[in-house]
């Protein structure tokens, strides 16, 4: 692959997620998302969010999948290759991503090996996966969380964690609307 | 009675593409996994199945029911914790357990170890006690060709004394 971090996020996402389904196409959305709300975090953290927003889907990559946890998987390559602990961090816990670790009973490798992030950043990250369709589209979160209750079988591991999550995702989605109406109203 | 009673335990559940596979309370990298409200951890189910085999006392569905909202996302390997109390609560202590997995297109040898430390501590018996095996039905049937994992286990049990 030859993918260091001098490859920009962009890059790499596009070389490991093109033809994985439409992921490149709802990567490239979440990062158009998160770039509307990095000014709410402080570095490192806005930099990490626009690059983790292009990889937090890159352990769909079949070439990086070794647990099955997408959110492990692709955080664990991006630091072998040598990516800022804070996007590696941020792809980890993507969209509480701890809930269905617990249920591949991969939380405590997750949580050793990556710190969860500032819950601001993790808020903003879930905001723009949940804003953005598998096909690059905007929605609604709550559309989205029924999307995937719809796609995934009732009794998959997807759907169990994504209905135990839902109320933590529109909390996350409502705490990152009100910052970003506080920005402009401010800006105003 | 004092004599030693033995049992006999087995489950199977079908693997889908993307789902965990848990087996003895391990998370074991793989492409496909199993697809149940529980963890799906067959290898726990036979050894509780093998355990209520032993002391005459129901089966795996008998203790813990499918319907069960409890059982919704839980931990096998926790079921099996709380039934080997159970079992010492019956008046039983296990001498040892045989178990085998049975899974054609996964390597499980490098985890069988973590396997043997997880039962041990969930039934409160040294490592010796605790023998997992791997087979790979040389690609036959559903286990063989990696659309189900089975697993088989057999226990011994004797009266506790004092």
């Amino acid at each position: 692959m030859g993918t260091s971090p001098r490859c920009t996020a962009q890059d790499i996402a596009t070389e490991l997620l093109v033809g994985v389904g439409t992921r490149i196409e709802h990567s490239r959305a979440v990062a158009n998302q998160a770039a509307t709300a990095t000014d709410l975090l402080e570095e490192p953290w806005g930099a990490s969010l626009a690059d983790a927003a292009w990889l937090h889907d890159l352990g769909y990559a079949p070439v990086l999948a070794k647990t099955g946890f997408h959110p492990l998987d692709g955080a664990r390559w991006l630091e072998e290759q040598g990516w800022r602990p804070e996007v590696c961090r941020l792809v980890a816990w993507h969209t509480r991503a701890g809930t269905e670790a617990k249920l591949r009973h991969l939380e405590h490798e997750l949580a050793a090996e990556f710190s969860p992030p500032p819950e601001l950043a993790q808020a903003i990250l879930a905001w723009a996966d949940l804003t953005s369709s598998p096909t690059g589209q905007a929605c609604t979160p709550e559309d989205r969380i029924a999307e995937v209750l719809d796609r995934y079988p009732s009794d998959s591991t997807v759907h169990r964690a994504a209905r135990s999550n839902s109320s933590q995702l529109i909390a996350d989605a409502r705490l990152v609307e009100t910052r970003l109406r506080n920005v402009k109203v401010t800006d105003q | 009675m004092t004599h030693p009673r033995t049992g006999l335990g087995h489950d199977i559940h079908r693997l889908y593409p993307g789902e965990p596979l848990v087996l003895g309370g391990v998370a074991i990298p793989a492409p496909v996994g199993f697809r149940t409200h529980s963890d799906g951890d067959v290898l726990c189910h036979a050894l509780i199945d093998a355990l209520a085999g032993a002391i005459a006392d129901g089966d795996l569905g008998t203790h813990f029911p499918e319907d069960d909202p409890d059982a919704e996302d839980a931990r096998s390997l926790d079921f099996l914790d709380q039934f080997g109390h159970y079992v010492e609560q019956a008046g039983y202590e296990v001498v040892n357990v045989d178990a085998f997995v049975v899974l054609g297109t996964v390597k499980l040898r490098p985890h069988i170890e973590e396997m043997r430390t997880n039962i041990s501590g969930a039934l409160r018996i040294d490592l010796a006690q605790v023998s997992v095996k791997a087979r790979s039905n040389d690609g036959l049937g559903p286990e063989g060709e990696g659309t189900a994992c089975s697993a088989w286990a057999n226990v011994l049990v004797y009266p506790r004394t004092g």
